[in-house]
């Protein structure tokens, strides 16, 4: 959980020892499951072995059912992220700059930020049946506030001062959002997105789980009705690991992009 | 009198946007561009929610709320105990990091079908996947805050007698208070997604229940209806939290 800058460490005894040890809990938790169920104090019917899961999850990979579903679940998350993120930004931006902007979207828009977006599915299943645009739309309005507010609160922010240095040295209007506006609101943007992001996973897995012909959600619970409890597991794992590498990812890419910002690192 | 018919103007700047929203809801509902149940007149729904309130909304909105507050009541406990020791017990840390780290970044709702499968479709598996969702932000932050006690405020207590566990109570804990709300403010939302969602799927009663039922049978100015409860729901929560922030944490500078 703490995110430090840590110079790459050399591989020493020491320090694949101490890895070693942060990963004992987990390795403990999974050892007990396995002893559990395999000696049968569990069913398997109620908790697979761990190491059924695992078979499933490498047949899985391999016969790649889960590839097939995994990108439709990516096509319709990212689609829903990157049309929040474009008019979350763009909102945000115009929101900070121009007051009738704000006037008009500032109630709306605290209006619907602590309602759950997941409950417009069913809404969506009406408007466009069950379908990707469905999906993306309503994964779309759940990364769209998260976007907006971040980007606000990132362009007011903006030091004065830097607006004030640029003009004096003659910066034109113009440039003046390219140049210090926009880099200065950047970090606040990927913040953003940081939220976003496990939002759009979130609904993409509702959605699919409420009603869908495919994805990893329709995988899931498809694999839960017909009883294949190893490798609904499986499926759920191999998901679960995906959203995490997700947000490790998005993590390292953001720091790299935003390196000139002294507080990359707290990202 | 002009500061008055500012403080209207202002007023009215500060929602016309809604009623301009309504407006247009209302005149594209009636007339006739969109079929009946995709968007009914907002009139029309406002006229079902008042019919169906006492019989149908309330009793489902009151299921909903009592899983999501049961299950977020036992995450606060639950995450609150394992930030507080994780930030102060180096044995408590070096067993649930690795567990926070893993579970904080899990869609709760993957695991629906699996509490179905253990719990079955009652109420159990919804509270219970309703604290699982909101147990690891909460844990994050108590976490967050009581590892980043000032140092100073601690030895000035040790300093002047105070035992070990009043430095739990009148120390670390006040100081750590304003991010466990913070990990709360975050979880609450949470939980009314989660319950609302596995009432969705798994049925069972309650406002998820309600709405996916009327869509199934499109029932729209119910399906509204229900939208519309979860909606002010959710609003009245989070005011709720807020009021009761600023209450326990006055002394806190925002």
């Amino acid at each position: 959980m703490e995110r430090k800058i840590t110079a790459s460490s050399p591989l020493t005894f020491f320090n694949i020892l101490r890895s070693l040890s942060k990963a004992i809990p987990i390795l403990l938790i999974l050892a007990i499951w396995e002893g559990v169920t395999q000696i049968g104090l569990i069913s398997t019917q109620i908790l697979p072995t761990f190491s059924s899961i695992l078979r499933a999850a490498i047949d899985l990979i391999y016969s790649g059912i889960v590839v097939h579903h995994l990108l439709i679940s990516l096509y319709r998350a990212f689609g829903g992220l990157a049309v929040g993120i474009l008019i979350g930004v763009i909102l945000g931006f115009g929101m900070a700059v121009k007051k009738q902007v704000k006037n008009f979207f500032d109630p709306i828009v605290t209006l619907t930020y602590p309602i759950p977006k997941v409950a417009l599915v069913p809404l969506t299943m009406v408007w466009l049946g069950v379908t990707d645009q469905a999906a993306i739309f309503v994964i779309f309005l759940a990364c769209l506030l998260p976007m907006i507010v971040n980007t606000y609160n990132g362009a007011r922010s903006v030091d004065q001062v830097l607006i004030w240095s640029a003009m004096s040295l003659g910066t034109r209007e113009r440039d003046l959002f390219r140049k210090i506006i926009l880099p200065a609101t950047m970090p606040y943007i990927f913040n953003g997105i940081r939220v976003a992001l496990p939002f759009s996973f979130i609904v993409v897995i509702s959605v699919e789980l409420v009603a869908s012909k495919a994805g990893v959600g329709y995988l899931i619970s498809g694999y839960g009705g017909l009883g294949i409890y190893d490798y609904m597991f499986a499926t759920i794992l191999i998901f679960i690991i995906f959203s995490f590498a997700a947000d490790r990812i998005a993590v390292r890419l953001m720091r790299r992009i935003l390196h000139w910002y002294e507080e990359a690192g707290a990202l | 009198m002009t500061s008055l018919m500012k403080k209207v103007f202002n007023l009215f700047t500060s929602f016309y946007s809604l009623i301009v929203v309504i407006i247009v809801w209302e005149i594209i509902g009636r007339s006739g561009i969109v079929p009946f149940f995709f968007l009914p007149p907002i009139s029309t729904i406002a006229y079902t929610f008042i019919n169906i309130a006492s019989d149908s909304l309330l009793p489902h909105a009151l299921l909903t709320i009592y899983r999501a507050l049961a299950g977020f009541a036992l995450a606060a406990i639950i995450g609150i105990l394992m930030g507080l020791s994780m930030a102060r017990i180096k044995l408590a840390h070096w067993f649930f990091d690795p567990i926070v780290a893993l579970g904080l970044p899990i869609p709760p709702m993957t695991l629906v079908p699996i509490f179905i499968l253990w719990f079955g479709i009652g109420n159990e598996p919804k509270i219970l996947l309703v604290t699982f969702g909101c147990v690891f932000p909460i844990a994050v932050s108590t976490y967050n805050g009581a590892r980043n006690v000032n140092s100073l405020l601690i030895w000035s207590a040790k300093m002047m007698g105070t035992d070990d566990r009043r430095i739990w109570w009148k120390v670390i804990i006040p100081a750590a208070l304003p991010f466990i709300f913070n990990g709360l403010q975050v979880a609450l939302p949470i939980s009314l997604v989660v319950a609302f969602v596995f009432e969705m799927v798994a049925g069972g009663g309650g406002l998820g229940f309600l709405e996916i039922y009327s869509a199934r049978f499109f029932k729209a100015p119910e399906l509204f209806s229900a939208l519309f409860a979860i909606m002010i729901i959710g609003f009245i929560f989070d005011k709720i939290f807020q009021k009761i922030r600023s209450k326990v944490l006055h002394w806190a500078q925002r």
